[in-house]
């Protein structure tokens, strides 16, 4: 017979805190509070918490579907790329550099920043995001030579715009493919952020010039130069609030190759070498 | 508290603990080959192997916490991402790789639970239980430690049993499972806190 009238003691109590914080039926600062006042609870903690997990393997396997394996091996690739950007940071910045010299203070059409993507893991390891590209991608091949007659030109500075009020999350995806159909690169725009995430997919270096990203709003207005990109790495752009109001559904995005980064007011010089429009995540 | 008596091996054990050793060195290996080392470079093919071998099992843990396949598969990745950031913590002499696995899912699961403010109406009562019909890789890395458990769980009384499994899917907190149960909040505290203590006895004896 269990005594289970009997108080408990201290030694006890330490170990059901233990197997409670294991399961997670403690509020986080009753969790942060035990651990700070006994830290060597968090290893008690971790060995209870993976014994408890062999309840788990009681439960029927489920096969999951394929898209999950590729999704973990893009996200974990995009990690990696990460990873080397960061290594190659100074090289990166080289050709950043060129872009942010050139911008001014009040700049509203051709005002971006490159950032290392912190984000780079989390939007790469969408599950959902990488199924939507797959659509999207086949969705846009249809749309082929759309954007190829359009003269792009780097545009001028314009006045500061004011802020705008807030308006609702809008997520914006886009697969941009070559003539071929086969994905040069992915991007991604956050409205929360005012963010656009690109990651190339099939970019080639090329010793003919520098893939050059540009925005072309659906109002029929002159494409935005966006920055340069690294068939290598995963870039972040965060854009500033004026060039945040062109992306808008079914607007587009091309890459060009550039013989050098173009300076403000600069046409287009290149070919295109991918085009995709946005659509709504 | 009663002490719960592990029962000898009987031969058909035997030769499953066999079996639990050579699946458990095979994910320690492979583990090993993710996590890389300063002069050896993190083995992408390996967490592939890793994935083929843990992911049908890691998905059933992560849909019966969050009973909705898509969110499941998000989890899913999330913990195989999370496998491949962190493989370099896993330690061979403390943990098994499989619970260690387990508890990745089990946890990330439990937080996109709590992130979804989603509302369980059900408990573990539904789900599945397949002891007897664990497909042969799942046998090959189910280790000795869900045999230790399973039987200590077994020493627990029903009340203790049920309420630890609703609180490891459920994520559930004692307040939630107190309403459940309809009783009061200091039995089911005392219940669930006297089920842990017997339990990591028997686990540390067995």
């Amino acid at each position: 017979m269990n005594d289970d009238s009997a108080p408990l003691t201290a030694e006890e109590l330490r170990r059901a805190l233990v197997g409670e914080i294991a399961l997670g039926l403690l509020h986080p600062a009753e969790v942060s509070a035990a651990l700070a006042s006994d830290p060597s609870l968090a290893a008690m903690v971790a060995r209870f918490s993976e014994d408890l997990a062999g309840i788990g393997l009681d439960i029927a396997p489920v096969a999951p579907s394929p898209d999950v394996l590729s999704a973990v091996m893009v996200a974990i690739a995009a990690e990696e790329a990460a990873s080397k950007t960061r290594s190659r940071a100074r090289n990166l910045a080289t050709s950043v550099s060129l872009v942010q010299a050139a911008e001014r203070p009040g700049a509203a059409r051709h005002s971006t920043h490159h950032r290392q993507p912190s984000l780079v893991a989390r939007l790469a390891a969408s599950l959902v995001f990488w199924k939507l590209l797959t659509a999207t991608a086949l969705a846009t091949a249809s749309a082929l030579g759309l954007f190829l007659t359009l003269q792009m030109r780097v545009p001028n500075p314009a006045p500061q715009q004011a802020a705008l009020p807030p308006s609702p999350r809008i997520v914006l995806v886009s697969a941009l493919l070559p003539r071929d159909g086969t994905a040069q690169a992915t991007a991604t725009f956050d409205s929360d952020r005012g963010r656009l995430v690109i990651i190339p997919v099939g970019l080639q270096p090329s010793l003919r010039g520098v893939p050059y990203l540009w925005l072309v709003p659906n109002d029929d207005g002159d494409p935005i130069g966006l920055g340069p990109l690294d068939p290598d790495n995963v870039i972040a752009i965060d854009l500033d609030t004026s060039t945040r109001r062109h992306f808008t559904a079914t607007a587009g995005l091309v890459i060009t190759l550039e013989p050098t980064v173009p300076m403000i007011g600069a046409a287009a010089q290149g070919p295109v070498l991918a085009h995709g429009k946005l659509k709504a995540f | 508290m009663s002490r719960c008596i592990q029962r000898p091996m009987t031969n058909q054990q035997n030769t499953q603990a066999s079996l639990n050793d050579a699946g458990r060195i095979v994910l320690v290996g492979l583990i090993g080959r993710v996590a890389g080392t300063e002069s050896v470079a993190k083995d992408a093919a390996a967490l592939q192997r890793i994935y083929h071998l843990t992911a049908a099992k890691l998905n059933g843990i992560i849909i019966a916490v969050l009973r909705d396949q898509a969110l499941a598969e998000e989890v899913l990745q999330d913990t195989y991402v999370n496998v491949w950031r962190h493989a370099a913590g896993f330690n061979p002499s403390v943990s098994s790789p499989i619970t260690w696995l387990a508890a990745i899912a089990r946890n990330r699961a439990v937080d996109r639970l709590r992130m979804e403010q989603r509302l369980r109406a059900d408990n573990i009562d539904d789900h599945e239980i397949v002891d007897d019909h664990l497909l042969a890789v799942d046998q090959l890395i189910a280790g000795e430690t869900s045999d230790r458990l399973r039987h200590c769980l077994s020493c627990l009384d029903p009340d203790q049993q049920r309420a630890i499994r609703s609180a490891f899917f459920g994520g559930h907190t004692y307040d939630e499972l107190a309403q459940r149960e309809g009783i009061a909040l200091s039995t089911m505290k005392s219940r669930i806190r006297r089920g842990l203590i017997r339990l990591r006895t028997c686990m540390d004896e067995a």
